[in-house]
């Protein structure tokens, strides 16, 4: 008896002195100490800080601070704002599991800054507001990694910017061993950790591990000191977000994408290689608008995640092919679709504090523009790049005769003045600026416009089409066409049936920036026809003189 | 006082003859040998009176008489018949000489000789005659009686004695007469005939040392005088000769601007001066004249005869240049075999390369398009035959040894700017080393290839027309493409397994390294030969240590 007394005086003993280890270590501590975790993946290395411990002598300020952001997050997922993603949720009806990632601008290449205790708490926040709105998360294990930086940055040749950040093998982990279909990737735009006044920017997108779709974006702020923090990538987000919306794509347009892709094309047919004095978190931020404002334009999901199949040309390719050319190094758009999983391309290029082109592409259909056209911000500098665009488009549109391209596939082709001296145009190449994207861009946009009605194409030129090499002209008849062919029938074979020359007159990589002429135009067009190879017409657009 | 016995009556007829101005092998100089005469049979001397002469009869044909009186010392007299026979030898012994057969029909009158010799149409043909006498002469007291013999030679031509000498001997002396006489005609003979013969050297250079059988030379006059013509002679009348070397220092001025004069071109190694082999005077002169000389030599083992004709001038050397042409070598029948390459792929090129310790040396190019066969075989001793319907090369007359097949990829413009090259590769070795044995060789077909798409953009785009780029496999020193006008190539059937480099040279100084890592997938490369490159051309480094070449299809 008196044993059986001793006994269970020591169990009680021992189960008191568990309960108060849960109680101060709390459980996953516990769970640490009495089994340790594996050995943590090399790279990249998350290292969180110290949890906030607490302190017998009575200090708080740090449980403060973690309580604090916690709320914040929660804050963020209960928000009005927050409801129009839980919406996008919601409306699929889904009951999938999802696991929750941090991943700021990964996506750009740019790793990911030390975590802390805040950052922690802010993801419990979400994780908290986010179970409370009856979504399953998923606990994450150690099996779920990022992908190498050097993937985004010295990769050759080089990726387009703005990637998938989780290593795409484990897509299938996540759905096998996490029985999860979604993801929510979250970057933390911009914050203020005080404990007083806690706020935060972040932006969230959901994607569809089963399809590769982003199904939800959105940018949220939460917090009583937003005004204070670096609203840059904010305003990006929500200049381009809004300029988007203000101007819906075309039903007809929309209601034929199923599969798009969307890269940032800035100047690469120059350059080659990305050039923007933005932000990494500013240009991603614009991208995160422009897919915002996109998914709000159509209720299925149609924008793909974009992961791999986006490699870029050499940048010294670009020297010796047409100009403009797309971006992307493939040879043929069934390439395009088979590497990426898309079926269409958006690209859009920044101007900054003007305005967004952009340029959808039919892949399934031999690179045809399907749509092309520029969208300025609610605030803009009217710079002469939109303002070029626009004129073009207006003044090509009045006395175009559009019913010569009628069942035409047609490709732009710059010719300038290579005739005169080819060793000049192909030096001044890498001299172009994005005057001269926004002259063709603008010819385009006017000819897609009225493509529906006369019943033609306008071509992305995807395959590299070489220009003639300055020896090619010795010996030769003056005013030869710039394309490096022996005879039309070769073009025909990419399936253009009609070049549209242009000559630009104007060189406005020479002007000042700022200056009036840059929003002047002077071209002269030609039409070609590549079954006949005769010249059906030709025609000069001029702001300067002459009789338009 | 003098005891004349006997007293030779000198006869001589005087044949006008017209003849040739100069004497040679088609007409040499004919002698009539009058028979010797003697009028006493026998001499008697008396001791006392040495100076008196008294003629008895006595029989001239016995050998010694016996007398009452002791003062009578009785001299047998010499058979004159003896003396001409003496003579007679000594003139033939002069091989340029003839001699009238009817000199010696006259001396042998019992024989009919001229049935066997011909008639030498004296005395038309006659040239010189020799008459002689044969005196016996008492001398003083102290001295002993003794025999006087006299040789004249007549000139028929100029009608006068262009020659007269005379032997004495006593009767002791009598077996010396022969040496005598010889020793007379071939001064006085020899110097007759001097103006008219000359010498004969054999010339030998290196082509013919050790090859001459010279105990088998052979010399004959390609034309001789019997009778009263000219005939050629025949091998029957060749006559053995032996040489006689003649060291360089003694070749005489005379040969050796006669050397000099007729170049001989080789250069001479040894001169050889000819010599009857008979018991001549003078045997190494020979009249002037056309000779045929033939000698064995030995060419690689066969026994030749060779043979060359001399036009001998007088008092000028006569040179028979021995050059035997260096026999080429010897033919040997090559071993050949026969090869045949089945399946030619469409767009590759087929190389026939030869084996050697130097390296390989090309046999043929085939460059295979759909439309032909282009091949470039110049060696006419392989017979080259290109079936397009079959796409088939057959090879006859491969020499032995080793040959090496390799067959490549061959670029092609599918696109202005864009060339592409099917990384077929597939190199064997074939052994020819039995006669016409058949190889044969057929290629593995373009669709057994398989492998992936690299696709290489060159930068610069080739600044001239005639810039080409070269673009080979690991360390391999066969380009597998020639890129000309061309910004990109377009490499297919690179196997999925293949972990190694792809060199691209402008030139030079500017050529790059590509890595080529495993992989099933479409690649994109840069080969950027813009800038100079100073470092070696390496291969990648890192984990992934690059494979070695030898073709992807290979057999041993």
């Amino acid at each position: 008896m008196f044993h059986s007394r001793v006994s269970l005086f020591r169990i009680n003993c021992i189960a008191l002195c568990l309960f108060l280890i849960f109680n101060i270590m709390g459980c996953s501590q516990v769970k640490q100490l009495l089994f340790p975790p594996p050995d943590q993946p090399q790279t990249p290395q998350i290292t969180p800080e110290k949890s906030p411990e607490i302190h017998t002598d009575g200090s708080i300020s740090e449980i403060k601070n973690f309580i604090y952001a916690r709320d914040l997050g929660r804050q963020i997922v209960i928000s009005s704002a927050f409801q129009a993603f839980l919406d996008q949720i919601e409306s699929k009806n889904f009951s999938e599991r999802m696991i929750l990632a941090r991943v700021d601008q990964l996506g750009a290449g740019e790793a990911l800054s030390p975590m802390t205790s805040w950052d922690l708490a802010l993801e419990e926040g979400l994780i908290d507001g986010l179970i409370s709105k009856q979504v399953k998360l998923a606990e994450k294990l150690d099996d779920i990694h990022i992908r190498a930086i050097s993937e985004f940055r010295e990769s050759l040749p080089e990726e387009s910017f703005y990637l998938h950040p989780i290593l795409p093998s484990d897509h299938s982990t996540i759905r096998q061993k996490y029985d999860a279909s979604y993801i929510i990737l979250y970057q933390l735009i911009e914050c203020d950790r005080s404990t007083l006044n806690p706020s935060a920017v972040i932006y969230l997108k959901l994607i569809d591990l089963r399809t590769n779709m982003i199904e939800a974006s959105i940018l949220v702020q939460a917090g009583s000191n937003i005004q204070e923090l670096d609203t840059d990538a904010l305003n990006r987000y929500e200049e381009v977000r809004q300029a988007i919306l203000s101007k819906p794509l075309p039903a007809d347009i929309l209601s034929g994408l199923n599969q798009m892709a969307v890269i940032n094309s800035e100047l690469l047919t120059i350059h080659g290689v990305y050039k923007s004095n933005l932000s990494n978190k500013s240009r991603m931020a614009i991208e995160n608008g422009l897919i915002t404002a996109l998914l709000n334009m159509k209720q299925n999901p149609y924008i793909v995640e974009k992961y791999r199949g986006f490699e870029l040309k050499f940048p010294t390719v670009h020297k010796n092919i047409l100009f403009n050319t797309n971006p992307l190094i493939y040879e043929e758009w069934g390439e395009f679709i088979e590497k990426s999983g898309c079926k269409q391309l958006l690209m859009y290029r920044h101007v900054k504090n003007d305005g967004i082109y952009l340029r959808v592409i039919d892949a399934q259909n031999n690179g045809a523009i399907l749509f092309s056209d520029v969208f300025p911000f609610g605030k803009r500098d009217a710079s002469a790049d939109l303002d070029l665009h626009n004129l073009i488009v207006r003044e090509f549109s009045e006395f175009f005769p559009y019913y010569l391209l009628k069942n035409k596939s047609i490709v732009l082709v710059n010719g300038d003045q290579q005739a005169v001296d080819p060793a000049k145009y192909h030096n001044d190449r890498t001299r172009f600026n994005h005057m001269r994207i926004a002259l063709e861009e603008g010819l385009t946009t006017s000819l897609v416009k009225n493509s529906p009605e006369f019943n033609y194409t306008i071509v992305e030129k995807l395959k590299t089409i070489y220009l003639k090499q300055p020896w090619m002209y010795k010996g030769k008849i003056f005013n030869l066409n710039p394309l490096y062919l022996e005879n039309w029938s070769q073009l025909r074979s990419l399936g253009y049936d009609t070049i549209l020359l242009y000559n630009n007159l104007i060189p406005y990589e020479t002007l000042t920036p700022g200056s009036v002429d840059n929003k002047q135009a002077g071209i002269t067009i030609r039409l070609i026809d590549l079954e006949t190879g005769e010249i059906t017409y030709s025609t000069k657009l001029s702001t300067i003189g002459g009789d338009l | 006082m003098i005891k004349r016995l006997l007293s030779v009556l000198l006869i001589f007829s005087v044949t006008l003859v017209l003849g040739e101005k100069s004497f040679s092998t088609q007409d040499p100089p004919m002698v009539y040998i009058y028979q010797f005469v003697s009028y006493d049979t026998t001499l008697f001397f008396l001791n006392d009176a040495p100076n008196k002469r008294e003629r008895i009869a006595v029989n001239a044909t016995s050998d010694y008489l016996t007398t009452s009186s002791s003062d009578i010392l009785i001299v047998n007299s010499i058979d004159v018949r003896t003396i001409t026979s003496i003579v007679t030898s000594a003139v033939a012994r002069f091989s340029a000489l003839k001699i009238a057969g009817e000199s010696i029909q006259r001396r042998i009158s019992s024989e009919n000789i001229l049935e066997m010799l011909k008639s030498s149409n004296y005395p038309v043909e006659t040239d010189f005659i020799i008459i002689g006498e044969i005196n016996i002469l008492r001398g003083n007291s102290n001295s002993e009686p003794h025999y006087e013999i006299d040789l004249k030679i007549l000139d028929v031509s100029r009608q006068e004695i262009i020659n007269s000498s005379m032997i004495a001997l006593s009767k002791p002396q009598i077996n010396d007469l022969r040496n005598l006489v010889d020793q007379l005609v071939e001064d006085v003979v020899g110097n007759l005939i001097s103006p008219f013969v000359s010498n004969i050297f054999l010339a030998t250079d290196s082509t013919s040392t050790g090859k001459i059988l010279w105990d088998t030379c052979v010399l004959r006059p390609v034309d001789d005088f019997v009778g009263s013509k000219k005939i050629q002679t025949d091998n029957k009348d060749y006559e053995l000769v032996q040489q006689e070397p003649v060291p360089d220092p003694r070749i005489s001025p005379a040969l050796r601007a006669e050397l000099a004069r007729v170049n001989f071109n080789f250069g001479y190694d040894e001169i050889r001066l000819v010599k009857s082999v008979f018991d001549r005077y003078r045997p190494d002169t020979f009249l002037q004249g056309k000779y045929l000389l033939s000698i064995q030599v030995i060419n690689n083992g066969v026994v030749e005869q060779f043979m060359r004709e001399i036009n001998l001038v007088a008092l000028r050397p006569g040179i028979i240049q021995i050059h035997l042409e260096i026999p080429p070598p010897p033919v040997v029948v090559p071993v050949s075999g026969n090869l045949k390459i089945s399946n030619l792929p469409i767009d590759v090129v087929m190389e026939l390369l030869k084996a050697s310790p130097t390296g390989q040396h090309q046999i043929d190019r085939v460059i295979s398009t759909a439309k032909e066969l282009d091949g470039h075989c110049e060696n006419p001793d392989i017979k080259t035959e290109y079936n397009i319907k079959n796409r088939t090369v057959q090879y006859e007359g491969l020499y032995e040894g080793t040959y090496v097949l390799s067959t490549y990829g061959q670029s092609k413009v599918f696109f202005p700017g864009k060339q592409s090259v099917d990384l077929y590769s597939y190199t064997d070795t074939i052994k020819i080393d039995s006669a016409q044995t058949q190889h044969h060789k057929t290629l593995f077909g373009k669709n057994e290839l398989g492998g992936r798409e690299v696709v290489i953009y060159f930068n610069p785009f080739p600044n001239k027309e005639s810039d080409t780029y070269k673009l080979f496999i690991q360390d391999s020193n066969s380009p597998i493409a020639n890129v000309k006008n061309a910004g990109e190539l377009h490499v297919f059937g690179v196997p999925t397994d293949f972990n190694g480099t792809f060199r691209v040279f402008k030139d030079e100084k500017h050529f790059t390294t590509l890595n080529i890592p495993r992989g099933g997938k479409k690649i994109y490369l840069n080969a950027d030969l813009e800038n100079e490159t100073l470092s070696e051309v390496k291969p990648s480094d890192g984990n992934n240590e690059p494979e070695p070449f030898y073709g992807f299809f290979k057999r041993e």
